[in-house]
């Protein structure tokens, strides 16, 4: 078997600043592997000794592209790729407008593909091999309450990986996601009442809300070589919140 | 991050006396668990020292209790279980005879199920987590030629692992799937290297333009089976190099 060690690569993860990206920067870290953290806005989180730190605005047109190359600049030897960087900024169906609709999925979803396309540019042109995953969502196939626009960016990155995996094949890249499913970030802080948390914890088999440190895990295997002939693949990291079809009374 | 070391664990793995279950068992060892490997008749010739060794027929109907009442006693530590025993016994749908349908049935599906039941209720009556993992394919989702009977049992296999997820959560037991695509084993080997055209007609619609090697199974099973994978459950992970992933390989 293959190593789930990721010593001597180097990974760029987009929105590591908090929540899931930051826990799972951490794991990369942890893993051997020397990390870019980024971030919309200062100041940088805490890191490990030798990792990167980059501002950039993703939902800048330029944004994608500015972002990896100063990756590239700061860390020549990249080769792995997490696509992480996404919000949520839905109202109820019938009251959202435009321009929040473009911004999710210009955040959530043009975004992410014209990162990947400016990282799969730079390892082409340098003949280089390398894993992306993508930060995808259970709600890429589940939806919830007044979360249009974000489950339709979602779904949008479930086939996203699919078909970045097909384009890429050829380069040596494999492309993968992760779907985490409710875990316990300051993005859906609000939404998480203890009823709310209750309620859930009935529907995860697991019984519990995830904790950002449990996304870690599966990132790391999938960019590891222990994931070598895995291409096209979303790990569900839920608890099995999206198992079963209805949760305890 | 919690660790992909199976340190202090000890696993039995089903059907290991070659292919996909030999390289998963040799995984598991090599991420620091005691195995027990299984088969069906005589014993690998090349298993790690200090692993253990169960013999078993399981399409016996009493076969899968006696097998892992026959591990726990070689290693009281069990804790993790990887079902992979199945084979593959089809012939064209219009010929196929009942007694082929049951045989595909029953060791590919009715024994794994049992083997899980067995396995958990030895677990539950020592109150110790644990993991499985149950081996399906790619054809319990995507049909081929003439293996109607196979691609049945393995959708079920697809269906089993998310229910047992389900009905062993309280007992904390994880349950997931890894499903292979093509993959070169003692039962795949003959049928691709017999025929260069559909081994090359596979490759071009395989992403990564190559069939997989059973070592290729190994790391999604023990990552599955790691403390790293401890809030998944119910999951299936595909190990195909893509090969379900585009609708149409190359020309």
């Amino acid at each position: 078997m293959e190593t789930f060690s990721l010593q001597n690569h180097t990974a760029l993860v987009t929105g590591s600043s908090q929540g899931i990206g930051l826990a799972i920067a951490q794991g990369i870290c942890d893993s051997g592997a020397r990390v870019i953290y980024h971030g919309k806005e200062g100041p940088a989180p805490e890191m490990p000794e030798g990792s990167d730190w980059l501002v950039e605005d993703l939902l800048d047109p330029v944004g994608p592209e500015r972002l990896v190359k100063a990756a590239f600049a700061a860390q020549p030897e990249l080769d792995l790729l997490v696509c992480n960087a996404g919000g949520f900024f839905d109202v109820p169906f019938l009251e959202l407008e435009p321009e929040v609709w473009d911004r999710t999925m210009n955040l959530n979803v043009k975004a992410n593909y014209f990162v990947a396309q400016a990282f799969a540019r730079e390892l082409a042109a340098r003949g280089r091999t390398g894993s992306i995953v993508l930060t995808c969502s259970t709600n890429g196939f589940q939806s919830e309450d007044d979360t249009t626009a974000y489950d339709t960016s979602k779904g949008a990155l479930v086939m996203m990986t699919r078909t970045l995996a097909h384009s890429l094949a050829p380069q040596g890249i494999r492309v993968n996601g992760i779907a985490p499913g409710l875990i316990r970030t300051t993005l859906n802080a609000g939404m998480r009442t203890a009823e709310i948390e209750a309620h859930y914890n009935k529907k995860i088999l697991l019984g519990r809300l995830g904790e950002p440190d449990d996304c870690a895990g599966a990132v790391v295997f999938l960019l590891s070589q222990a994931a070598k002939y895995i291409t096209g693949q979303l790990i569900v990291v839920d608890g099995g919140l999206t198992v079963g079809q209805i949760g305890r009374m | 991050m919690k660790t992909f070391s199976l340190d202090h664990n000890a696993a039995l793995v089903t059907g290991s006396s070659k292919g996909i279950g030999q390289a998963i068992a040799h995984g598991l060892h090599d991420a620091g668990a005691k195995v027990v490997f299984h088969g069906n008749t005589s014993k690998p010739d090349n298993m790690p020292a200090g692993s253990g060794f169960v013999q078993g027929n399981l399409l016996d109907p009493e076969a899968p209790k006696q097998m892992i009442a026959d591990a726990f006693a070689q290693q009281s530590e069990l804790n993790l279980l990887v079902c992979n025993a199945g084979s593959f016994f089809d012939v064209p749908f219009l010929e196929m005879e009942p007694e082929n349908w049951d045989r595909t049935q029953n060791l590919n599906v009715r024994s794994a199920y049992f083997t899980v039941q067995a396995f958990a209720r030895e677990m539950v009556a020592r109150k110790r987590a644990g993991s499985v993992v149950i081996v399906s394919s790619t054809n319990g989702f995507l049909a081929e030629e003439d293996s109607t009977a196979y691609d049945t049992s393995k959708g079920a296999l697809v269906m089993m692992t998310r229910t047992l997820a389900q009905a062993l959560a309280p007992h904390n037991i994880r349950v997931n799937g890894m499903a292979p695509g093509l993959i070169r084993t003692p039962l795949t080997a003959p049928w691709i290297d017999s025929q260069d055209d559909k081994r090359h007609h596979y490759e071009k619609k395989i992403l990564l333009g190559r069939i997989g090697e059973s070592e290729d199974c190994a790391g999604a099973t023990a990552f599955l089976l790691s403390p790293a994978a401890g809030y998944i459950t119910g999951q299936v992970l595909v190990v195909d190099g893509g090969l379900t992933t585009g609708q149409i390989g190359k020309m």
